[in-house]
């Protein structure tokens, strides 16, 4: 099993290699700036944890503290150690809750659906061998962040404090094991869930309970202030050091280096001993149990599929929804196929759907909060009300971009490798680029129309106002959503496995770029002609309104007459090899 | 434009440069309506590339691609109407079922939505798909992709049919209904162009071969006329004498 070991490390050492060797000079340069970057703020995070743990443990500084004018009585400490020695087991809790959490999903991908998978499982290797390997390959993104931020902060916390070498070697035995228990579980779980349902699907809904607990862990953090205000007082000081308590396998790590610190050996032995032995256990046990469910969950990747779709006559061929065929008037047969497929798909991939939950749960939030703003009432001054206009006009227009960003992605680059059925057909490459704008376009009269005309009564806004940021939700939409296609037309990335990969690193730079200048002159066309109401007769104002509508119009027409040919242009000229 | 002795498939001094390496090196041949033309090479001799560059997925760096009279890339789309192209590794739709899979085609080539239905179960029903029509392409084999892929390539009736190593995945149910339906085809008009590295394939099926190696066409004809004035009885031994091959074959006769 060693032997094999070593050959698949090798190999994989090679593999990294021979990428980062043969890659372009600039992907080169990007990671050295980006390990250069990674070395300094590990050496910051260091530095100021040593001084923030060096000022803690001063006596005077307690002192200080004490008689700091302004801090209630709630504030005063009459011992700072406790909450000191309490700190290491917090950190760790906050490690493995991270490590767990995300385990599930690169454990997944890493044991199941690496596409060297098949090689390895019918290769004389043994079946351990194979899951140690993939389980240790999926650990090295958190591997590395323990050691870039965790380790140099547990560090300067332990030098700041005084502590020896026994605490910096037990660190180094801590960090090692850390990722070992939660990742061991993750594997457990995800071995036993691949037998009764397809890996892919199992990392789709993975993701959707990822960016639902993400949303509901950001809830809880805007409405935490409201719910417990008392907690804003000592006793949440109290309530993190519950965290130290020995129930939790982090305060058994914590302990254990504090204890390495101040020479407490058989703390040392029994905190430190206990850790150890969970973490090898289930280490191990998820060893021995590979033997037999990971190769059981293999031997079920034949079926990816998923369900059959709900039964019809099979001569049916699926006809064309009400949507698509609103659309006959206005756009060719190959468009509407090309929008219809498009449509078919999003729902079906629940990474998707993933996309959407946080962005709609920030936008909600962000809307309630902009209504229930304390004071005068919102449309009181015309600045003040222009201001809160503009804040909902902004939240309409962040909840239609997210939605678009998510149903069209980055332009042509989400037919990955499908490309070429579109690249053959007899298809102009613009007719192909409009399929694309108007379904990135679709949630701006929707959703935006539903969304600005909600906030807009419920803020009651005048009518002028409502068919203002109503006009600007379709204008500016439909800006963005062409530069979108644009710069993704001209910058494509098919060869993309993750859909989070689907954008070309110039995609991605320049897209934001286009989007601030396109909406800063839209903006000032038809806002800025308002701040010279003062100044101007009602007629001049008008007219003033009338050529920033105007400019507005046509700094959109613009753009999008001007990324369609740039777009169509490029494609054109694109090779499939 | 095409008239009746034009060919459907035709390459005229087709070249491909990446850099300075020639990946293929000048390529001349046509195929007639109703022909099957069996494309044969080593593997990196440039047989991918040049069909690539035949259905437009490549552009070349010197030279002309016609299809049924049109140069593929002055008039594309009067080319693209034309043809049908299954690659060695067809990438499909995976989250779209067997059905949608083929109404999308339809689409993209203006084809009714009668005749999708009426054909599109024909073609279900002749790959054996038309109980798995309504699952996700995603959760097929590769054979039955690959048989997704065919039904989508002919169900606009192509003039001009593009095949990139079509039987390598298939049973030999399957390769069997692929060479049936190709004869069946070209014998409806199409002209058919196929790589292969089945020589018996070709020399059972093929109306003319062409051998390619390096990126030059080295033989073309019809099986007949490459084996005039050589020694060699079958298609395969013409291939490796061309290509070099009898000289590994040798070599690992030597070894063993």
């Amino acid at each position: 099993m060693f032997h094999a070991l070593s050959v698949l490390m090798r190999a994989r050492l090679q593999i990294t290699r021979n990428n980062f060797l043969r890659s372009k000079l600039s992907n080169k340069i990007g990671l050295i700036i980006i390990t250069v970057f990674l070395g300094f703020g590990a050496y910051g995070l260091y530095w100021l944890i040593y001084s923030m743990a060096r000022s803690l443990s001063n006596p005077q500084f307690l002192e200080r503290l004490n008689n700091t004018p302004g801090i209630p009585p709630q504030f005063q400490l009459s011992n700072l150690q406790p909450y000191i020695d309490a700190l290491p087991s917090q950190i760790l809790f906050l490690a493995l809750l991270v490590v767990l959490l995300t385990s599930i999903g690169t454990v997944l991908s890493s044991l199941y659906l690496s596409g060297d998978l098949d090689m390895l499982l019918v290769a004389p290797i043994p079946m351990r061998a194979v899951f140690l390997f993939k389980f240790f390959s999926g650990l090295w993104v958190p591997y590395l962040l323990l050691f870039a931020f965790l380790g140099p902060a547990l560090l300067g916390y332990g030098q700041g404090l005084g502590y020896g070498l026994a605490f910096n070697i037990s660190l180094v035995v801590v960090l090692l094991l850390v990722p070992l228990l939660p990742a061991g579980l993750a594997a457990l779980i995800v071995m036993m869930v691949v037998r009764i349902m397809p890996a892919r699907r199992a990392r789709e809904i993975v993701g959707v309970i990822g960016a639902i607990f993400g949303a509901s862990w950001y809830i809880f953090n805007i409405f935490a202030n409201e719910v417990a205000p008392e907690m804003r007082s000592i006793q949440s000081l109290e309530a993190l050091r519950g965290l130290d308590i020995p129930v939790f396998p982090s305060a058994w790590a914590g302990r254990a280096l504090v204890a390495a610190g101040k020479g407490e050996w058989l703390t040392l032995l029994a905190y430190g001993g206990l850790f150890t032995i969970l973490s090898l256990a289930v280490f191990t046990g998820c060893l021995l149990l590979a033997e037999k469910l990971y190769y059981a969950g293999w031997t079920n990747l034949a079926t990816q599929g998923g369900r059959v779709r709900s039964s019809r006559k099979t001569t049916d061929t699926p006809s064309e929804p009400l949507l698509t065929r609103l659309m006959q008037p206005f756009l060719s047969v190959q468009t509407r196929a090309i929008l219809l497929k498009d449509l078919r798909i999003f729902p079906r991939d629940l990474r998707n759907l993933q996309q959407l939950i946080f962005p709609l749960v920030m936008a909600v939030i962000w809307t309630i909060q902009l209504l229930r703003r304390d004071g005068p009432t919102l449309f009181d001054e015309p600045t003040g009300a222009l201001l809160s206009q503009t804040g909902s006009l902004g939240i309409s227009f962040f909840v239609c971009l997210t939605i678009s960003n998510t149903l069209a992605g980055p332009s042509i680059s989400r037919e990955g490798r499908n490309f070429w059925l579109l690249h053959i057909a007899p298809i102009k490459r613009i007719q192909i680029l409009i399929a694309k704008l108007v379904l990135a376009y679709l949630p701006f009269p929707t959703i935006g129309t539903l969304f600005t005309l909600g906030i807009s009564l419920i803020a009651q806004a005048s009518p002028i106002d409502i068919v203002r940021a109503l006009l600007l939700i379709w204008l500016a939409g439909l800006g963005v959503c062409s530069i979108s296609l644009g710069i993704g037309a001209v910058f494509p990335k098919f060869d993309w496995e993750n859909p989070n990969q689907q954008s070309s690193t110039r995609a991605s730079c320049l897209s934001p770029i286009f989007y601030l200048l396109y909406l800063a002159v839209v903006m000032v066309s038809v806002f800025g002609p308002l701040f010279f109401a003062p100044m101007l007769s009602s007629f001049w104002l008008r007219i003033l309104v009338l050529i920033g509508w105007l400019v507005a119009f046509g700094i959109t027409a613009l753009t999008v007459w001007g990324s369609l040919r740039l777009g169509a242009a490029r494609l054109e000229q694109l090779e499939l090899h | 434009m095409q008239t009746t002795n034009t060919p459907m498939i035709e390459a005229i001094g087709l070249q491909k440069h990446y850099g300075d390496t020639q990946a293929v090196k000048g390529i001349d041949l046509s195929v007639q309506p109703g022909k099957i033309f069996g494309f044969l090479g080593p593997n990196g001799a440039g047989k991918t590339t040049t069909i690539k560059m035949l259905v437009g997925l490549l552009r070349p760096s010197n030279g002309v691609a016609r299809i049924g009279g049109y140069d593929i890339q002055r008039e594309p789309i009067a080319a693209k109407s034309l043809i049908g192209y299954v690659p060695d590794q067809p990438y499909l739709p995976e989250k779209l079922t067997a059905r949608e899979f083929l109404s999308f085609i339809g689409g993209l080539y203006q084809v009714d939505q009668a005749t999708i239905r009426r054909r599109g179960e024909e073609l279900l029903r002749l790959f054996d798909l038309h109980n798995r029509g309504d699952e996700l392409v995603g959760g097929f084999s590769h054979g039955m992709r690959q048989k997704a892929a065919l039904a989508g390539a002919l169900l606009h009736n192509p003039r001009a049919f593009f095949l990139d190593e079509p039987t390598v995945g298939l049973d030999p149910r399957s390769a069997r209904l692929i060479k049936d339906i190709l004869r069946e085809v070209a014998d409806r008009g199409t002209a058919v162009f196929m790589s292969t590295h089945i020589l018996e394939i070709a020399e059972r099926m093929c109306d003319r071969v062409a051998i390619i190696s390096q990126g030059q066409v080295i033989a073309i004809g019809t099986i007949e006329e490459l084996r005039a004035g050589r020694s060699a009885e079958s298609l395969e031994d013409i291939f490796l004498e061309l290509t070099g091959g009898s000289e590994d074959a040798e070599i690992a006769a030597a070894l063993s």
